[in-house]
């Protein structure tokens, strides 16, 4: 393998910038410095996404209801980057696919991974603060014999 | 025939001035912001986001501001905003399995792997009203404390009571309860314990306690119904994928007998009130369906959605959903041996009502399939499906108040007619007939 091989896949790249937050990740990407120009080749753009759910969790495929969406496609020095983000995000959704094009550039890569990974350790540690509160209303429930019937 | 009317266009739109105006209420009380209502109105902004099929927060509680918490007019609104938007595709069938329950309850095994989580819920409440959410508690304390500061040349006031004690001091146990309640007011447990009663699972030591650092639980949930599954007493999901492509009522006219898919994506943008009256009727004998419900859950599921241009399925964000698996008993037949069947409720956000009864009704309606009597109108499935959709139902039902001047003069005129004929016949006598 060689040793320009991406450290993180794109897929996962691509779910830390979607599931990151917007100041967060414009607040790392400003620490870049200065950055090589971008065109657009598709403006951010608001629309919808069918979301699929399966009957009894795990069955048929049924379209539940839409979700808003933004998508934005762009290239940097011939890099064409693409982001999908859910709800009405231009900015965060422009700076999910500057991120995506500029990590197929090897000069930036490395960057680029660092930006994911603060992302995922953000998330994971706002999910662990929730998670510690839903935890405590673990519950217990004991089956009650009833009255003088038992046995 | 509805013949339309021209002109009214000045008093419309001064209407529509008097409604923003109206809407806006009292200017010396600050408006509403969406993140208040996002906030601290979550379950309208849920409920609009389920039944207006589109999960966009800041757009439902904008119609939720925009109908002044008129809910059903909002879904409405967020009908029309949907309309105008483009679709990009679909997603890949979000995992329920792989959600992170902020919620999860079984009524049908205490001991789940995961374990229950009662999470935010109003069960086990005592549904009395919490002063201290009130923006200003006058507080109980303060009746009969003797001269009302706007009066104040006033003498003491005597009760009528004489039995009463000297003003100013608690007249009863419950203003005592009351006034020490008010007293602790900066302690919000003593008022929570005060109004809801200690909390079924007190926060102790005995608590998990959970490292910030710890990663997010990830891995398939194992259900409750699944271990019914595995016993084969409930019956197995692969024995009824009757369907190769989901159906999208979005996109095809629903017309019955609909499958599955159909159904399910009926019922999940379905008016709650109508599938929580069918449920209801299906539980009391209109029907056969009082399951169990083998498993409610609450909680984010990311959306992955496989773009051409990048030909890879990639989380796009995420949403958060309720589900409700219930088990029904059934004595068998058309082959199938006496066992639970399935019923099942999603929908988009916090929906606990809408998703139980939703899947009451999903259960109710495979009653043909599973070769039960029909015999209430929950398993009816041209009546369900055709009635539910609120938008629908209250756009036909509202129309009527709109001028029907040209259709009521046309029947007012044949009414008269007849009526003429009526009272000509009774003026004449028996035996000229």
């Amino acid at each position: 393998m060689p040793s320009t091989e991406p450290v993180l896949e794109r897929k996962r790249l691509m779910r830390a910038l979607a599931l990151g937050r917007e100041d967060r990740l414009i607040e790392l990407m400003g620490q870049l410095g200065d950055l090589p120009p971008f065109e657009y080749l598709r403006k951010p753009q608001k629309g919808l996404v069918m979301v699929k759910a399966r009957a009894d969790a795990h069955n048929a495929p049924f379209n539940l209801g839409e979700a808003l969406a933004t998508r934005c496609s762009l290239s940097v020095n011939g890099n064409v980057g693409h982001a999908y983000v859910l709800g009405d995000e231009p900015t965060k959704c422009l700076a999910a696919a500057l991120a995506d094009a500029l990590a197929q550039d090897p000069d930036y890569r490395p960057a680029i991974e660092q930006i994911a990974l603060a992302l995922e350790m953000d998330l994971a540690r706002e999910r662990a603060a929730k998670l510690e509160k839903i935890q405590k209303t673990k519950v217990e429930f004991f089956t009650l014999v009833r009255g003088e019937d038992a046995d | 025939m509805y013949v339309a009317v021209k002109g009214g266009q000045k008093a419309i739109s001064e209407a529509h001035k008097l409604l923003d105006e109206t809407r806006r209420g009292d200017p010396s009380v600050p408006e509403l912001s969406l993140e208040q209502i996002k906030s601290q109105l979550s379950l309208s902004v849920d409920r609009v986001q389920a039944e207006g099929s589109l999960y966009a927060p800041n757009l439902a509680a904008l119609a939720v501001k925009q109908a002044k918490g008129d809910l059903v007019e909002a879904i409405f609104l967020l009908r029309a905003a949907r309309a105008s938007l483009k679709r990009f595709g679909y997603s890949e069938p979000v995992e329920t399995a792989a959600m992170r329950p902020e919620r999860r309850v079984s009524a049908t095994f205490k001991d789940i792997p995961g374990g229950q989580i009662l999470g935010p819920t109003f069960d086990y409440t005592h549904r009395l009203l919490k002063r201290s959410l009130m923006d200003h508690d006058h507080g109980l304390e303060t009746y009969g404390s003797g001269t009302p500061s706007f009066y104040p040349q006033a003498s003491e006031p005597k009760g009528y009571d004489q039995t009463e004690p000297p003003a100013g001091k608690p007249t009863s146990q419950a203003i005592g309860r009351a006034t020490s309640r008010a007293a602790s007011r900066q302690n919000g447990e003593g008022i929570r314990n005060f109004v809801q009663g200690p909390s079924p699972n007190p926060t102790d030591e005995e608590a998990p306690s959970v490292s910030p650092q710890a990663p997010p639980r990830a891995g398939e949930l194992i259900g409750a119904a699944t271990f019914l599954e595995r016993e084969g007493m409930l019956e197995s999901v692969e024995s009824q994928s009757d369907e190769r492509e989901s159906f999208d009522i979005t996109r095809q006219p629903l017309e019955v007998p609909l499958g599955r898919s159909g159904r399910l994506q009926s019922l999940a943008r379905a008016d709650e009130g109508f599938l929580l009256a069918l449920a209801y009727s299906s539980q009391r004998g209109f029907g056969s369906v009082h399951p169990f419900v083998a498993e409610l859950r609450l909680g984010p599921v990311e959306v992955e959605f496989m773009a051409p241009e990048i030909g890879l399925a990639i989380t796009i964000g995420e949403i958060e959903v309720t589900e409700c698996q219930t088990a029904n008993q059934f004595k068998g037949g058309g082959g199938k041996p006496p066992m639970f069947t399935r019923g099942y409720g999603l929908t988009f956000g916090h929906n606990e009502r809408k998703a139980l009864s939703m899947a009451i009704v999903d259960r109710a309606l495979r009653s043909r399939e599973l070769g039960e009597a029909i015999k209430g109108p929950a398993q009816n499935e041209e009546f369900v499906l055709y009635h539910g959709d609120n938008v629908e139902a209250s756009g036909f039902v509202s129309h009527i108040k709109l001028p029907h001047y040209v259709d009521f003069q046309a029947e007012l005129s044949m009414l008269r007619e007849m009526r003429q004929k009526f009272d000509q016949d009774r003026e004449t006598p028996e035996d000229q007939k």
